[in-house]
């Protein structure tokens, strides 16, 4: 059988598509799910996905397009049918004129050998770990976990994987890169005489020390066996909520979707390139936030983005002034903007205080939501406490149940970050984050 | 017209039938599920159009189930050659064997599992529709997206995106064991107009959907929606918190929908049982909520997006009463979960796609209706609020507890509707209290499907859930 992609590269040629694009993954993935730690299923999966985009010069500076993925197993024949349906469908989505990302985008891309397989600079020894050693590492750790009689894992999946994906379009863009990642589904109960309970995470990582994955573990033990102590939320109404777990992470992507170009195009963010959004100059916290091309142990290094826009170290927002927009090809060339990505990772600076400092006034702790949620165009916040610790006037109490709400455009002034910083999954972000002056909603007194 | 099944699986099935004659003499457990389902997104907004043939359920692959002394093993794949079946079957053994040496380094034990049954059965379904995604006129379907786009922008001045999403998947699957041969046909189509307004930096975004086991034919129905979705929007942009505290509420059906969804119908999915995630385990035959709430579950509830023929891992779609006048009475349960559990499975087997793990998954989650007005539930109250607008919710089958994010509220006070609304609405609780609370309940019964569940944080498949308003007391922040 012939590729897919010269089959797709031929009916284009027949076609005569003058402008396209080709993106092509392929995943090799191994999978265990465990009961406690008895193997309940082992997965492997191994898929390739080919998709192809097809644009069409509509005149009066506007271009269609349309896109479909290509199904393995296509005969010729078909393909050249559906390209040439995507074409008829151009027609239908037509937006104003932009150009895709061309080889000169990617100058600096040949001198980092990006197609020997190397994904970034910190990539290079991650990525010649094999799937089966990446599994290996974490079925090992996992047998070696601080648990107790009373505090123990319930259930756990492992998901290791090596990514290869390619990007090539009519421009002679061509670019691949490989890469390894890992996820888990944690499930942790403790129990005393009475009940029992359960804390759930959902980590990812680029690669993973069986240490570091035995730290976060231990870490999640101790929580499980707090909540079983953990008394009725009080009725706090406005109360300094404090995030130290990946929840933090939804309060700065608040941050990123406002800077994001399609939501400045189509109005949905008024966040203007050099003008502070803290109009009044009353923020707590002068907050920098900056895209990072590689994060150590972030599972998603990588040189170019799914448009072939190449992924680099740029600051978006410098002390509240909005630097740079990102986004995709199409919202950031209406911008302006030639030389803009897709973010993957990102930095939030960290503060100036220490987080030891911040923790000296009365707040709410809260390291387990049900979900918790910053909806990313209206910034409404909302959260069901499923652990918590609340501390005032030098007790603490742990407190479970009610909820965490509020409006992020309008508790911004309020936020406060510790200078240390602590990665979780694809963002560096401060260790403490406090939102001042949220709404909390008890079940106790 | 039917919704023809998939000529490509028809042309693959003697030789995945093969596959599994080949896997039969090594393995004491085989089966193989195999996906081909096209379909078509098309995006309207202000400022740009799409149109893409990708859609959460687009697949084509397929995945191999295997069991050897008491251990399932799967294997997933979408490129394979069908005239050398022999080599497929040799590259799946070696993959599995690679991944069982190294649980053996690993010194892995097995929770075994008995043989799933393989009784005889033949299938063939092709449900009616009346356009097929793949066939479909984008070019007429994207001039009915951008009327009903437009009218939502020419409702106010305060409007800045009026965006249509529409979408439609024709799914065919085969399923194929040593005795049983299963293809089916559907199509299900869904849209959304979600309309934004904006005052002094402030968003505020509000919807209406149409959903069902039908065509692209229905997005044009949301033609007659998105006026009250926009004029929703504009008004959202005077709403005020949520004064935190306990009142009574009136659940729209959206909202209704989503509190059957995180209330029982994660915790009643029997795969949790057997991991002893579930406490509804604990309270089979126990009350759990008053004698105004049944609720049913499955994919015959309703021809919704989810009103499939047979599950992902072959068993026939089912209607199982979860809850019958507030006394719990069953649950939903996946083959292998039913088989540890000594229990039937209920066609509740389902994967986000033939990449993923099957697991106990909702289809159809429904309150039944009962014969209260509206008019007559709004008057009961003396202070409290009509919740409409369903945003997003999450499941606590371990300790019963709700979190469901709604939209707004509509402010009732003295059995009246002020005009007043409150948004967002943070409702949390505990799910018997919850459901104890309910006294009324009305003739509606309206189900959607749009969107997607996930199982935790991941395994994204699609499900729908609604019923009728129901009154309630529940604690809104």
């Amino acid at each position: 059988m012939s590729d897919i992609i010269e089959n797709i590269q031929s009916a284009l040629k027949e076609l005569k598509v003058s402008t396209w694009e080709i993106s092509d993954t392929t995943t090799d993935q191994w999978e265990f799910y465990f009961i406690k730690h008895r193997l309940d299923q082992n997965r492997a999966v191994r898929t390739r996905h080919t998709e192809v985009t097809v644009y069409r010069d509509m005149g009066e500076g506007m271009l269609g397009s349309a896109s479909m993925e290509i199904p393995q197993g296509s005969f010729p024949k078909e393909i050249k049918e559906n390209i040439a349906g995507l074409l008829e469908e151009a027609a239908y989505a037509v937006n104003p004129q932009y150009k895709l990302h061309g080889p000169e985008d990617q100058a600096e891309y040949s001198d980092e050998k990006g197609k020997d397989g190397i994904s970034g600079e910190s990539g290079a020894a991650e990525n010649q770990i094999s799937v089966k050693e990446l599994a290996g590492t974490l079925i090992e750790a996992m047998n070696d976990l601080p648990e107790t009689s009373t505090e123990y894992m319930n259930s756990y999946e492992i998901f290791a994987r090596k990514v290869s994906r390619k990007y090539m379009n009519s421009l002679g863009l061509d670019l691949e890169e490989t890469y390894p990642g890992a996820t888990m589904e944690l499930v942790v109960n403790a129990r005393d005489e009475n009940r029992e309970i359960e804390l759930y995470r959902l980590p990812s990582f680029g690669s993973c020390s069986a240490e570091e994955l035995k730290e976060y573990v231990g870490q999640l033990l101790e929580f499980g066996k707090d909540r079983l102590k953990a008394e009725p939320t009080p009725e706090l109404g406005k109360a300094t909520l404090l995030l130290s777990t990946e929840d933090a992470c939804r309060v700065y992507e608040y941050f990123l979707s406002q800077m994001n170009a399609a939501n400045v195009y189509r109005n949905l963010s008024t966040w203007e390139i050099g003008r502070s959004i803290d109009k009044e100059g009353t923020f707590i916290q002068p907050l920098t936030i900056r895209q990072m091309k590689n994060l150590e142990g972030s599972p998603e290094n990588h040189l170019f983005d799914g448009e072939g826009g190449k992924v680099k170290e740029r600051v978006l927002l410098e002390k509240n002034v909005p630097r740079r927009y990102w986004g995709s090809r199409q919202y950031c060339s209406y911008l302006g903007i030639e030389d803009g990505s897709e973010v993957y990772n990102y930095q939030v600076e960290g503060g100036t205080r220490t987080s030891e400092e911040l923790r000296e006034e009365d707040y709410l702790e809260v390291v387990e939501f049900s979900s918790f949620e910053v909806d990313p165009l209206t910034g409404d916040i909302a959260g069901e406490i499923r652990l918590g610790y609340w501390h005032h006037q030098g007790q603490t109490d742990i407190v479970s149940g009610g909820s965490v709400s509020g409006s992020l455009p309008q508790l911004m002034e309020g936020l406060a970050v510790s200078s240390e910083e602590k990665r979780f999954g694809t963002a560096l972000i401060p260790e403490v984050t406090m939102i001042h002056n949220i709404t909390v909603t008890g079940i106790g007194k | 017209m039917k919704a023809k099944f998939s000529e490509y699986l028809d042309s693959i099935a003697e030789p995945m039938k093969n596959l599994v004659q080949i896997l039969s003499r090594k393995y004491d457990y085989v089966s193989l599920l195999s996906t081909d389902s096209p379909g078509l997104t098309l995006l309207c907004t202000r400022t740009g159009k799409k149109v893409s043939h990708h859609t959460m359920t687009t697949e084509r692959g397929n995945v191999i189930r295997v069991a050897k002394d008491g251990l399932y093993s799967e294997f997933s794949f979408n490129e394979f050659d069908p005239d050398n079946i022999p080599a497929l079957a040799e590259r799946i053994t070696a993959e599995l064997d690679s991944q069982i040496e190294l649980l053996k380094i690993t010194g892995t034990s097995v929770y075994e599992t008995g043989v799933l049954s393989d009784e005889k059965k033949e299938l063939f379904v092709e449900k009616e529709t009346e356009i097929l995604p793949e066939k479909a006129d984008t070019g007429e379907l994207m001039e009915i997206l951008q009327q009903i786009s437009q009218k939502g922008l020419e409702t106010s001045g305060e409007i800045v995106e009026s965006m249509v999403r529409a979408q439609s998947t024709h799914i065919s699957k085969m399923f194929i064991t040593p005795n049983r041969f299963l293809r089916q046909s559907y199509v299900y189509s869904e849209a959304m107009a979600a309309v934004v307004a904006a005052r002094d930096g402030m968003n505020r975004m509000a919807y209406e959907v149409v959903s069902g086991c039908r065509g692209p034919e229905m997005f044009k129905d949301l033609l007659e929606k998105v006026s009250d979705a926009a004029a929703t929007a504009v008004a959202m942009l005077d709403a005020e918190p949520a004064p935190a505290g306990t009142y009574d509420i009136i659940t729209a059906p959206d909202v209704t929908g989503l509190i059957a969804h995180e209330a029982f119908g994660h915790g009643v999915e029997m795969d949790m049982f057997v991991k002893h995630r579930a406490i509804a385990a604990d309270h089979m035959g126990q009350r759990v909520g008053s004698d105004k709430v049944t609720m049913h579950e499955g994919a015959l509830c309703d021809e919704s997006v989810t009103a499939f023929a047979f599950d992902d891992e072959g068993t026939l779609a089912g209607d199982v009463t979860e809850i019958d006048k507030g006394i719990l009475k069953a649950g939903i349960c996946d083959a292998l979960a039913a088989k540890r559990l000594g229990t039937e499975p209920t066609g509740n087997g389902k994967r986000q796609n033939f990449a993923h793990k099957a697991y106990t998954r909702m289809t159809n989650t429904v309150f039944d209706s009962g014969r209260d007005s509206l008019e007559d539930m709004i008057k009961s109250i003396d202070c409290g609020y009509l919740l409409k607008g369903m945003d997003s919710g999450m499941e606590d089958p371990k300790h019963w507890g709700i979190q469901c994010i709604v939209s707004r509220g509509y402010e009732i006070r003295n059995g009246k509707l002020t005009g007043k609304m409150i948004a967002p609405v943070v409702l949390t609780g505990f799910v018997p209290e919850l459901l104890k609370s309910v006294t009324m309940a009305s003739p509606d019964r309206i189900i959607e499907g749009n969107g997607g569940c996930g199982k935790g944080h991941k395994e994204w498949v699609k499900v729908a859930d609604g019923g009728p308003y129901l009154k309630a007391r529940a604690r809104l922040g």
